[in-house]
């Protein structure tokens, strides 16, 4: 054990717990474990930030160790083990606690006939604070070398939340594992798609925006990773610049992210943000879904399910439908635009500025909300269009009286004091900067108010704020310029980039034998051999991509 | 069959209907015109002026008997006979006269026709040209606008100096302003244009093409390079393209086409300091007035000489269809050159000012909002109703206070609509970017989407690519959770 030396803060609390570790191991059935597991432990317990932080090359080399080890020894019974594992601590020896807690949920699981997961790894079973504490406090570097194994655990709770409907530990479990692992949670695993589905089923949208809310800029496939292991020579332990270094299907960190769940992580997450009727974020992950690459001529029924709520997003907000983005494969869009073509009934019908044409055409396709599940947001494109109506006359009107408010904009042009608390009610939630006035002393008219927009100066952002926001913006696009500079780095790559690159430089030599013969020198051809011409063509081809 | 088509062509095109008196005397008006332009513009004038049609329509009979077209002749007989006061309407067709004339047009055609062959048969270039020209030139009388045309268009083909050339661009311009091909005096204007000539020569022919030019803009509706056309006119043009334009109809056209569209410094500086165009100004002064006045802000007055001369303007030939919008693009332009200084005018100044919209103009207007809103403008005042259709197309950048009955108009801060307009972009910068991004991840990933597996064979668990065809009928099983997903964020939120 790693309890007799040492000053450093992990020492010590190895040091505590190895006190209990003795006090209990009076216990007989532990004798049998001790022989087994005494000297991996040994080694494990070597794993330290010290190590790390000196040699890498041995940390590395003693992990492996440790988990070949592991996989080797001739693990004891169940029941043993699991009383073992309450002396271990997860933080200190991430990797052998990590391995036996897998190790006792595949013994059970293969004990089990049906499907569904035994008593004892739900919430309240036996094994669930082992799963609690492994997840609150496991080690983020000696983790990622059993990360199929912290996968599993991963699995049964979602499996178990989703059988129970005991939803919330589960969340806060992956949320915070999400989030230990890859504080910027910018790699996309499938933790994230389990934590997104159980957030909706426990309709704890706002819980899921703390993980949503962070931007993804890897998704680790094989395909994708796979020839960037040779380009990162470090280990695996090292501390590296992005995440998807050690997120990936080789560390089975981010288990498999297949299309489909690419699809639905995105399609669910747009689903919270339109719990939340945060319009522009819901928009932003629909159109994800809808630029999702499509091979041959198909389109997934994900991604029709996201073009019909990305077009009535669209009017939620800002009234105005807008074109499909130009990234849409054609093809795709062919399909999907064919399938949704009443949803763009409704977007013509909610442009015509006119209301009853609108409602006819809600009305006339009421059960085609219904069986699409879009009858909730239909309800917020019909209040929209209202509000709208509003907030356009304020761009004709500075003041006008409650009864033409009416009359302009609402369903019953008669019932001015409808319109009054509707206007109200709007004023109220800040969704439209206007005063109201009682009567005016001047006008003799029986009228019950005046409704007055506010010039722009008084909802103008002082200078200060303005600063603080640009910052925030710089900030956001520094981080943003750094992982496109990553991404063209690892596109460089590319299978067939490669190729390109050789069929370019193929032709290339065909053309200047050619050129050779006929003319001495261009005034302006790219000098044989030259790395910038060759540079700069590939960046020309990327920002054709870009547009 | 072509000419039965020209007959169908001209009946319709006048609805429209002048009870005032035009200012003008016809007699002196139609002599300062000639070809066959006279006739058509009497025809116009006998179709929509009641106070004129009879004399119009008399003028318009004896110029028919004079060409050569028998179409002509026999539309204006038709339309004395329907609008003359004297009983006796039998005897107003001469059809010895008539007979005659289709003999001597037939005989012509053919005689026409044979010696282009001839000149063909010799080859002879010149030859053929000039056979080509007469025979164009004859349909042309005939009114027969499409061979004429094509007649015209065979010439050009054996054209060999710029003269020719010339001569046969301005016999199609001719041919298209009567067709209404504006598109196709534009074409020809620029294939003259296209041409090296000599200074002499370019002098000479740059009234006509400047006047074909404008006109061809001012009939489609481009007022501002219309009005830059005819300013450019050279005053040499005098009498010189009767067939088409007086010279007072330039002064006419390019008055009102910069009135309505240019800013009163262009005026100034562009018109009324302009002394080419200032002769021009001479034959027309109630139109230097016009301007005059709306350079000197005193927009009512300018509004009220164009008002008088409505019934006028309405009976040109080129104007008629134009002049509704042009009236209208005056009186804008003057409501926002009057409000401009202001921050904020009462309604009722403003009414008082410009008084309600003439009938014609108003009615467009009315037509307009009618489609755009839903109100009903009957319940506004009309001249309130003007300001809002105004401000809504965009024309007027101004607020209606109704409560207060004042126009306010629209403040706003340059360094805030900037500093907005900065943060939003940026927004939509990373939005975009982290889009693209991700579908580059996905595309470098395999991600995607696949037909189902059981349509591709050997392509393994794709589970999210399902081909549409098969989905339709299948798809739900795999999709319910989604679905049950939408119920409940429905029954979350109401």
């Amino acid at each position: 054990m790693a309890s007799s030396s040492g000053n450093n803060p992990r020492d010590r609390i190895a040091a505590c717990f190895g006190r209990l570790y003795v006090a209990l191991s009076k216990l007989e059935v532990l004798a049998e474990v001790e022989p087994v597991m005494d000297p991996i432990l040994a080694s494990a317990s070597k794993l330290d930030v010290a190590l790390l932080e000196t040699d890498e090359e041995e940390y590395e080399e003693t992990a492996l160790k440790v988990v070949s080890a592991l996989r080797k020894a001739q693990l004891p019974d169940f029941n043993t083990l699991q009383q073992y594992l309450q002396q271990l601590d997860p933080t200190t020896l991430t990797i052998p606690f990590v391995f036996i807690l897998s190790s006792l949920i595949d013994s059970t699981l293969s004990e089990q006939t049906s499907r569904t997961l035994p008593q004892l790894l739900l919430p309240e079973g036996k094994l669930w604070p082992e799963i609690t504490r492994v997840l609150l406090t496991f080690d983020q570097v000696q983790v990622r070398y059993v990360g199929a194994q912290f996968h599993k655990i991963i699995d049964t709770v979602y499996t178990g939340a989703e059988q129970t409907g005991n939803f919330v530990p589960a969340i806060q479990l992956i949320e915070n594992a999400i989030l230990r692992l890859d504080h910027t949670s910018s790699t996309l695993t499938i933790s994230h798609y389990y934590f997104v589905k159980l957030c909706l089923y426990a309709r704890a949208y706002n819980e899921a925006a703390n993980i949503l809310n962070r931007p993804i800029y890897h998704i680790p496939t094989s395909e994708a990773t796979k020839p960037l292991e040779k380009r990162l020579s470090k280990f695996v332990c090292s501390p590296h610049e992005s995440t998807v270094a050690y997120i990936n299907p080789q560390t089975g960190l981010s288990g498999r992210i297949t299309s489909r769940v690419y699809l639905e992580y995105y399609f669910l997450s747009a689903l919270c943000f339109l719990g939340m009727q945060n319009w522009e974020k819901a928009q932003e992950f629909l159109e994800v879904v809808l630029t999702t690459p499509t091979s041959q001529n198909v389109a997934s029924l994900i991604q029709l399910e996201a073009y019909r709520k990305w077009l009535l997003v669209g009017l939620l907000i800002d009234g105005e439908g807008r074109e499909l983005p130009r990234s849409v494969s054609t093809n795709a869009a062919k399909h999907i635009r064919a399938l949704g073509k009443p949803y763009e009934c409704v977007v013509d019908a909610f442009k015509s500025n006119n209301m009853d044409t609108l409602q006819a055409e809600i009305n006339e396709g009421i059960q085609v909300w219904t069986d699409d599940g879009n009858y909730g947001l239909m309800t917020e494109v019909m209040a929209a269009f209202r509000k709208f109506s509003v907030l356009r006359l304020s761009k004709t009107y500075a003041a006008l009286p409650i009864e033409e408010v009416a009359r302009l904009t609402s369903p019953a042009p008669n019932d001015a004091a409808e319109t009054l608390n509707y206007i109200t009610m709007l004023i109220t939630t800040g969704a439209v900067q206007a005063q109201l006035t009682p009567l005016s002393p001047k006008t003799q008219s029986a009228s019950l108010g005046t409704l007055r927009f506010l010039p722009s100066t008084t909802t103008q952002k002082s200078e200060a704020e303005v600063e603080r926001e640009l910052a925030i913006k710089t900030a956001e696009l520094q981080i943003l310029s750094k992982h496109i500079q990553d991404y063209d780095h690892q596109l460089n790559v590319n299978k067939d980039y490669v190729e390109w690159l050789q069929k370019a430089k193929k032709a290339r030599d065909q053309e200047k034998k050619a050129g050779d013969k006929s003319a001495a020198s261009k005034p302006f051809g790219i000098p044989p051999g030259s790395g910038m011409g060759m540079g700069l063509d590939v960046d020309e081809e990327m920002m054709d991509d870009w547009n | 069959m072509a000419e039965e088509e020209q007959v169908k062509h001209i009946k319709p095109r006048y609805t429209v209907t002048v009870p005032d008196a035009p200012k003008f005397d016809l007699q002196s008006y139609i002599a300062n015109y000639k070809g066959r332009t006279v006739f058509r513009r009497l025809y116009l004038i006998a179709s929509c002026s009641t106070v004129l049609r009879e004399e119009a329509a008399r003028l318009a009979v004896s110029e028919a008997k004079k060409g050569q077209d028998i179409n002509h002749y026999n539309d204006a007989v038709t339309l004395l006979g329907s609008v003359t006061s004297s009983k006796d309407t039998k005897d107003l067709t001469d059809s010895a006269w008539l007979s005659q004339r289709e003999k001597q047009n037939a005989a012509e055609t053919k005689r026409l026709e044979n010696e282009l062959k001839q000149y063909k048969n010799n080859l002879i270039r010149e030859s053929i040209r000039m056979g080509s020209e007469d025979l164009g030139q004859h349909y042309y009388n005939l009114g027969d606008l499409g061979r004429a045309q094509t007649s015209f268009s065979k010439m050009r083909d054996y054209c060999t100096t710029s003269a020719h050339i010339i001569s046969t661009a301005f016999r199609m311009v001719s041919v298209a302003i009567e067709q209404k091909n504006w598109m196709g005096v534009q074409s020809q204007v620029n294939k003259v244009r296209a041409l090296n000539l000599k200074q002499e020569e370019a002098a000479r022919i740059q009234p006509k093409i400047s006047t074909a030019q404008g006109l061809s803009y001012m009939c489609q509706g481009d007022f501002m390079e219309a009005a830059n056309a005819f300013l450019s006119t050279e005053f040499t043009l005098g009498d010189t393209y009767n067939e088409v334009i007086s010279s007072n109809d330039v002064a006419v056209y390019g008055g009102l086409c910069a009135l309505a569209s240019m800013s009163r410094a262009e005026l100034q500086s562009k018109v009324l300091d302009n002394n080419n165009f200032r002769s021009f100004l001479e034959l027309e002064p109630h139109i230097r007035r016009a301007i005059n006045s709306f350079c000197a802000s005193k927009y009512s007055q300018c509004l009220e000489i164009l008002e008088s001369y409505r019934a006028d303007y309405l009976l040109d030939i080129y104007l008629q269809d134009q002049l509704p919008r042009i009236y209208e693009k005056i009186r804008t332009r003057s409501i926002v050159q009057y409000f401009a200084p202001f921050s904020r005018v009462t309604l009722q100044s403003m009414e008082q000012m410009f008084g309600t919209p003439a009938t014609s103009s108003a009615s467009s207007t009315a037509a307009q909002n009618g489609s755009t809103s839903t109100t009903s403008p009957s319940t506004v005042p009309q001249f309130q109703w003007e300001l809002i259709s105004m401000i809504q197309s965009g024309a007027l950048d101004a607020r209606i206070d109704l409560e207060n009955a004042v126009l306010i108009s629209h403040e706003e801060f340059p360094r805030a609509v900037m500093q907005q307009h900065a943060i939003s972009t940026v927004d939509d910068f990373i939005r975009e970017a982290r889009i693209k991004l991700l579908r580059l991840n996905a595309v470098n990933g395999g991600l995607d989407v696949k037909p189902s597996p059981k349509n591709a064979k050997g392509k393994d668990a794709l589970a999210g690519g399902m081909d549409l065809a098969g989905m339709v009928d299948t798809g739900n099983e795999g999709f319910g959770s989604f679905q049950g997903q939408g119920y409940s964020l429905r029954s979350g939120r109401s």
